[in-house]
């Protein structure tokens, strides 16, 4: 009577024990899955920074330099528009719900129309119309998707924000302004397609 | 959800338990090392005897007076032998003692491994909502497009295009829609422009702060943002509609900080000069402008979102 009373507590011990083992590891498993959206939520790049040089009644110069994955500059040049809020137009592109893709295409100011802004684009685009600043990133990996960026660059060149795509122009307002020589990061979220301006140290 | 029933179980637990496992850890491994090595076994055998031997010695001088034994070895022996059961016995409790302790130590650390393990798991789960949360601040919607009289068409001179556009707050606590508010513009593509300001992320993944954002002007492709139309955002109190919520609903936040930044917000906007001349930034984030645009179709919805990981975005609104 004894021995199968004996037998059931065992297997219910050992019952109990595998299964808090499986809780236990599905537990980690999420933990790491979540670790693993909280990285990707707060991952950056950034594709341009910029500095100020001069800033006056003949209009605001800014120093612009273009990076791509790694951080190579891959492009820097000055550019002179009126006014005093230089403003960096962005093209952003969900490629899906947590994958979004930014262009840098435009530099107008809050005295300029924004159609008769700078164009940036012909400073990364590569002799195929690939986009620099995504060297080193899956969509340089294969010819298929590298003629895919390159479609949906091209579309964006030409101005057209299909779909879910939209601009997101950044700039400084002028009561907060931006301080001539200090150096000012434009980075973007992949994963929420929010650009953001940043001031370096 | 059986995680979040049982965290403050799980809380509780750990708290008993972690103290308790750290505290138990060096006698548990000390014991675990002396009663279940081989090595400790070796050296508990060793004393064993010992002790034996030595009870045994004791009492050899009175066994050779009493003729048990002739010899000093056979006394000992004797002795020795003599005292086994009683070691025996204590050694046998006081092997129990330590698998008691042992096994206690096990428990333990088992509860506390879990309990910690759920515990960060909540932590983790609060920490991915509160980067991915958005916020819905308005809604639009082109309503009418037209080349100069007419209906808009394609050939139509991009300098005769003008857009009556459609911005819809919501509002704080029900997130209904209120504060419905009509523009005209010059050109086909709508630009909202807005004030940023995002606190530092490590205080906003603790859900101490929240970024805070303020549509304040509507320009378009041809009008630069010099000469935008200033939106209204708010009825009768300072902060915008769409911050106007209960302490309750500012989700995971101190709401005097909330709404003391919104505040400080609106009146940077109501008086920029005066901004300009005292110099507004801030040790704790960073202001910008961002202004969200694209070409709306006519007719259809769009809502424009704060992101609490950095800036707006625009999606169209999901259809049935």
């Amino acid at each position: 009577m004894r021995k199968p009373i004996f037998i059931g507590l065992l297997c219910s011990v050992g019952a109990g024990v595998y299964g808090l083992y499986h809780y236990q590891q599905s537990h980690e498993r999420e933990i790491q899955q979540l670790e693993a959206e909280a990285a990707a939520i707060r991952q950056t790049v950034t594709p341009l920074k910029f500095r100020i040089t001069s800033s006056g009644d003949e209009g605001t110069t800014v120093e612009i330099h273009l990076y791509d994955l790694l951080g190579n500059d891959i492009a820097h040049w000055e550019e002179t528009v009126p006014g005093r809020e230089p403003t960096f137009g962005f093209a952003v592109d969900p490629l899906a719900p947590k994958q979004h893709l930014a262009f840098p295409v435009k530099l107008y100011s809050e005295t300029v129309a924004p159609y008769q802004g700078i164009d940036l684009t012909a400073h990364y685009a590569a002799g195929d119309g690939y986009p620099r600043i995504f060297d080193h990133s899956p969509y340089d990996a294969t010819p298929t998707a590298r003629a895919q960026l390159i479609e949906r660059f091209a579309a964006i060149r030409q101005g057209k924000l299909n779909g879910q795509a939209f601009g997101n122009d950044l700039y400084a307002p002028s009561f907060h302004g931006f301080r001539v020589g200090r150096i000012y990061a434009i980075e973007f979220h992949p994963y929420t397609g929010t650009p953001n301006l940043r001031e370096t140290e | 959800m059986f995680d979040d029933l049982f965290l403050p179980a799980a809380q509780t637990l750990r708290s008993v338990f972690l103290p308790l496992s750290h505290s138990l850890q060096w006698p548990g491994t000390l014991l675990k090392l002396l009663f279940f090595t081989e090595y400790g076994l070796i050296l508990l055998f060793g004393l064993y005897m010992t002790a034996a031997i030595a009870a045994g010695m004791q009492n050899a001088a009175a066994r050779k007076a009493s003729g048990q034994c002739r010899s000093c070895l056979c006394s000992c022996a004797v002795g020795a032998a003599s005292g086994f059961p009683k070691t025996l016995q204590a050694a046998f409790k006081l092997w129990i003692v330590a698998g008691v302790v042992v096994s206690l130590q096990f428990v333990s650390d088992t509860i506390a491994q879990s309990t910690e393990r759920i515990c960060r798991l909540y932590e983790m789960r609060q920490v991915v909502e509160q980067l991915s949360e958005q916020t819905e601040i308005a809604e639009l919607r082109v309503v009418e497009r037209r080349c100069g009289s007419e209906p808009d068409a394609e050939d139509c001179p991009p300098d005769q295009v003008t857009t009556t556009v459609e911005i819809t707050f919501y509002s704080g606590d029900d997130a209904q829609k209120s504060l419905v508010q009509r523009y005209e513009l010059p050109g086909r593509e709508v630009y909202l422009a807005s004030l940023i300001f995002n606190f530092d992320r490590s205080l906003f993944a603790t859900g101490e702060h929240r970024n805070l954002c303020i549509p304040y002007a509507l320009y378009s492709e041809r009008l630069p943002r010099a000469e935008a139309l200033r939106i209204q955002t708010s009825e009768a109190r300072d902060i915008p509609i769409y911050y106007q919520r209960d302490d309750e609903s500012i989700y995971g936040l101190a709401p005097q900080i909330f709404r003391d930044r919104a505040e400080e917000l609106m009146k940077i906007l109501d008086s920029p000069e005066q901004s300009r001349k005292e110099g507004i930034r801030t040790s704790q984030g960073i202001l910008h402008g961002s202004a969200i645009h694209k070409i709306l179709p006519v007719g259809e919805r769009y809502t424009l979102y704060l992101h609490q990981a950095d800036g707006l975005s625009l999606k169209k609104n999901a259809s049935f």
